[in-house]
């Protein structure tokens, strides 16, 4: 077998700003190169860096389904590699981030005995914690594929900050062509569901990192209830930050040597067995060992 | 004419330029008239809509009248009623010093908390 090389890269959300040094270098080594962006312009700047750039993009195709697309992306870049060539696949944003071709032909590519690499980059939650000003160590943040979210019912927990991917394909399967939300009807959706557990005022952000240097993100400060009301497009993303701040627990703070200081204004009173931890309960548990 | 996207991405590529472009509109047109773009074409620049940039700049590069292909996303494929493999790297058979997982201890069963406590309505 010949053995080839696979580097898949990501070009962040601004290309070429956000381009990293090494990824540049995975570029410009590559024998051939293959490109994958939401911006039109990324193939245009990819030419000026190599001489063999290659869109995939033709392979979409209004209602063909995106498992099909990937299957094709993936056969497409993965083709010149078997051939024992030095291939670099580029995706917008991160390259290991909602992007299943990517990870699919790295995957394929081991299997079959090739040399393959993935390479981090910016992805649009790295440029929505830039832009907001948000930092997830302050509550945590849970983060979900929109349709996944809804379609896998996890339980609320409005003390951590929610992430919400691809709101405005919720339930699409394939693509379409408009700049518009895809499907309205699954946002209103989303958002009865966040009303469980959320209270209608609660300040959300529809947000969309911005594909060009000149121009900023577009970020809309809504209501929670305005939710189906907002500005949503297939890039857009759902930032919803935590209501309240989680309550200590005072058994894992002793196991800790910890001592609990004033409690924010949001915070809860006490804490109630159900907010403990698996690991707490089990250390509460647990015959105590002597401690130094 | 010029070429909106020699433009975008000249200024793509140097950050300072782009950041004068966002902060002084007006030098910014000065230059953008310096580089041969036409009155619609800077008002789409400064529109600060980057679906509109990108657009205009897709209809420029495809040459087509109608709208260039949307923007495609690759998000896993969703396989509503099937089960999703766990992520993580491809299973390994547990080597043979380690207990299969039936005999892990298990953790003490969760304390049921009273009616009323800790549910949300």
């Amino acid at each position: 077998m010949t053995r080839g090389r696979l580097t898949v890269v990501g070009c962040g959300i601004c290309a070429p700003l956000h381009v990293s040094v090494e990824a540049a270098a995975a570029i410009a080594h590559a024998q051939d190169v293959f490109c994958l962006a939401a911006d039109p312009l990324v193939p245009t700047w990819l030419a000026t860096l190599h001489a063999n750039v290659v869109s995939v993009h033709d392979l979409y195709a209004i209602g063909v389904g995106r498992e099909t697309t990937y299957e094709a992306i993936v056969e497409r870049v993965l083709g010149p590699v078997r051939r024992g060539r030095a291939v670099c696949f580029v995706l917008y944003g991160h390259p290991g981030i909602f992007a299943f071709p990517g990870h699919e032909a790295l995957r394929r590519a081991r299997a079959e005995g090739h040399e393959a690499a993935m390479l981090p980059a910016i992805s649009a939650e790295d440029c929505l914690f830039a832009d907001l000003g948000v930092d997830p160590s302050a509550h945590g943040i849970r983060s979900f594929e929109a349709t996944d979210f809804l379609l896998r019912p996890r339980l609320p927990d409005p003390a951590s900050a929610l992430l919400l991917w691809q709101i405005g394909l919720i339930a699409e399967r394939s693509v379409q062509a408009r700049a518009s939300a895809w499907n309205p009807a699954g946002i209103a959706l989303l958002t009865d569901v966040l009303l469980c557990a959320y209270p209608d005022d609660h300040a959300v952000v529809v947000y969309e990192a911005s594909p060009f240097a000149i121009c900023g993100p577009r970020i809309a400060r809504i209501p929670l209830a305005a939710l189906p009301l907002a500005p949503i497009g297939p890039a857009s993303l759902l930032y919803v930050p935590a209501y309240e701040t989680a309550a200590i627990d005072p058994i894992m703070a002793r196991a800790l040597g910890l001592e609990a200081r004033a409690r924010s204004p949001r915070s809860a009173s006490t804490t109630a067995p159900s907010r403990q931890s698996a690991a707490s309960r089990a250390f509460a548990a647990a015959p105590k060992r002597a401690t130094s | 004419m010029g070429s909106l996207a020699d433009y975008v991405l000249r200024i793509s590529q140097d950050p300072a330029a782009a950041s004068r472009f966002r902060d002084a509109p007006d030098e910014a047109r000065e230059e953008m008239v310096r580089a041969g773009l036409s009155e619609e074409q800077q008002e789409v620049l400064l529109s600060n809509d980057a679906r509109r940039i990108s657009l205009a700049i897709g209809r420029e590069l495809f040459r087509e009248e109608r709208d260039p292909p949307q923007i495609v996303f690759n998000a896993a494929v969703i396989h509503p009623f099937e089960p999703v493999r766990p992520e993580g790297p491809e299973t390994e058979e547990l080597p043979a010093e380690e207990p299969p997982p039936d005999e892990i201890e298990p953790l003490p069963p969760e304390p049921q908390p009273e009616a009323g406590v800790g549910t949300r309505g």
